[in-house]
């Protein structure tokens, strides 16, 4: 395929040059449904690059922890506005950065596409639209639709919104039936204590194991969480309900106008909490008062870091 | 002040030290009438309000928020009161995705010498609290703790 010998080349020459000392990107690995993130640091490594449906990972979670270096990476669409959000907050340096973009239709999610086959899924291949997918049990097909992983069904950014380097062709962006934002109307449309009781129940099963948080490209306080401080004590280890729902509340607010939806965090849930339905929904929000989409604008401000003396989206109180 | 005879309800009311704590103080001073189901958190400015603070009274039972600062343009800090007001509609905002009735929570802007404005806006309040009734309790405890006390024995 021309799209990754031409990124392979580009990195295989940032490398050889010097311009940086390791390349972020995808490799293959034993999960069939998922390439692994891999540094690539020699000239020989940039061989080992892959690109495709099981590029799921968003590369721009390792980027804060390596400020200081010299670092290339490789991202789809929507993993550039993290890239640009980083940026913006200034968590990393432009001048450090080598991007190499590229245009994206799609990746597959497992947990979508492990509850329609039976049994663990051992291979997939791809043929017109549909996922072939081979089980203990045999083999089936699934539309590709029903096998993508959801943000990609009402992507707006297929295509890097920076980049020193663009590979493969442009895309155009989806338009999904009732809006980008209909699944979050759809669960407002639930009664109230109905989502009440949802959130309730699906953060039940919480484990606090925080790998939400910990796989979150916005997530940058490490070891100053407010989750972990003890003064002030925001949460207690009351292995209720409540404490889990009080940090999920938390997760959601720090990153309120400042998260891109890469749904890193639910990904990364070992128990499939559907938590990026409260981002989405605070996503939403941030769009309609403040005109914002988090991770378009490498030079602009998180709105809830600046204000405007009128604001003509907010009802006046007196 | 008449004895209440229904039951108080817990409200939260966060006040800005320089404004609305003092509104308050001048509603009391000039002896006005005032539902007494609210428990006043005294904020050193509207700007110091995380709405972490608010989902905490929530979720530890409070079935009402307020949160009252200076006016716009006349915050003690310049602008306190102008990030206040991003992030409180934001979380206004969220309070229906959380599944809680966003008319539980209110903001509003009182200066100190609104001593009546004070008494209508948590009168207000309280009774829009007491038509909502009590925010649905969170189950007590861990469901898999419950279950782990039953298949040791210990029922409920
Ligand atoms: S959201 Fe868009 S850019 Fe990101 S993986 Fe899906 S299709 Fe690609
Ligand atoms: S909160 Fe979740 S969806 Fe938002 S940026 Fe962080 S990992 Fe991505
Ligand atoms: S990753 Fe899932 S289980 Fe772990 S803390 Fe987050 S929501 Fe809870």
């Amino acid at each position: 395929m021309a799209v990754i010998d031409d990124l392979r080349s580009a990195v295989r020459k940032a490398l050889e040059e010097g311009r940086v000392d390791m390349v972020l990107g995808w490799r293959e690995c034993s999960d069939p449904l998922r390439d692994a993130p891999f540094y690539a640091r020699s000239p020989e490594d940039a061989d080992k690059l892959v690109f495709g449906r099981g590029s799921v990972r968003n590369l721009a979670a390792y980027l804060p922890r390596l400020k200081g270096q010299k670092v290339g990476v490789v991202v789809k669409g929507c993993d550039s506005r993290s890239v640009a959000q980083l940026l913006s907050e200034g968590l990393i340096k432009r001048d450090d950065l080598v991007i190499f973009g590229l245009s994206c239709d799609g990746v597959l999610d497992r947990t979508r596409l492990g509850r329609q086959v039976d049994g663990v899924v051992l291979g997939a291949t791809e043929d017109a639209g549909t996922v072939r997918v081979s089980t203990a049990a045999g083999e089936c097909e699934v539309a590709l639709d029903d096998a993508l992983d959801e943000r990609c069904l009402r992507c707006r950014y297929p295509n890097p919104v920076l980049a020193d380097e663009n590979f493969g062709e442009q895309v155009a962006p989806r338009e999904p039936e009732g809006g980008v934002w209909a699944d979050v109307d759809a669960f407002l449309e639930l009664p109230l204590e109905e989502r009440f009781r949802h959130w309730e129940r699906e953060l039940g099963r919480c484990l606090r194991c925080y790998a939400c948080r910990d796989a979150c490209p916005l997530c940058v306080c490490r070891d100053h969480c407010a989750a972990e401080s003890r003064s002030p004590h925001w949460l207690s280890a009351d292995s209720g309900v409540r404490e889990k729902l009080l940090f999920q509340v938390m997760h959601c607010l720090h990153t309120a106008g400042r998260c891109t939806e890469c749904g890193e965090c639910q990904r990364a849930c070992p128990v499939d909490i559907p938590i990026l339905a409260l981002r989405r929904a605070l996503a939403r929000d941030a769009e309609a008062l403040f005109g914002h989409v988090a991770g378009t604008d490498p030079e602009g401000l998180a709105p809830l870091l600046t204000f405007k003396a009128e604001e003509e989206t907010i009802p006046e109180r007196d | 002040m008449s004895a209440e005879s229904r039951p108080e309800l817990r409200i939260i009311g966060f006040l800005c030290n320089w404004c609305s704590y003092g509104g308050a103080d001048t509603a009391g001073v000039a002896r006005l009438n005032q539902p007494t189901d609210l428990r006043i958190v005294r904020v050193p400015c509207s700007g110091r309000m995380d709405p972490m603070f608010i989902a905490k009274a929530f979720y530890g039972g409070a079935d009402g928020v307020l949160v009252s600062g200076c006016h716009p343009r006349d915050c003690h800090y310049s602008e306190g009161n102008f990030y206040a007001r991003r992030r409180l509609e934001l979380f206004l905002r969220f309070l229906p995705v959380l599944g809680i009735d966003p008319q539980r929570f209110h903001y509003t802007w009182v200066s100190a010498s609104e001593g009546q404005r004070w008494q209508q806006t948590v009168t207000d309040f309280v009774e829009r609290i007491h038509s909502l009734g009590p925010l649905p309790q969170l189950c007590e405890s861990d469901p898999a703790m419950k279950q782990l006390a039953q298949c040791l024995g210990g029922g409920e």
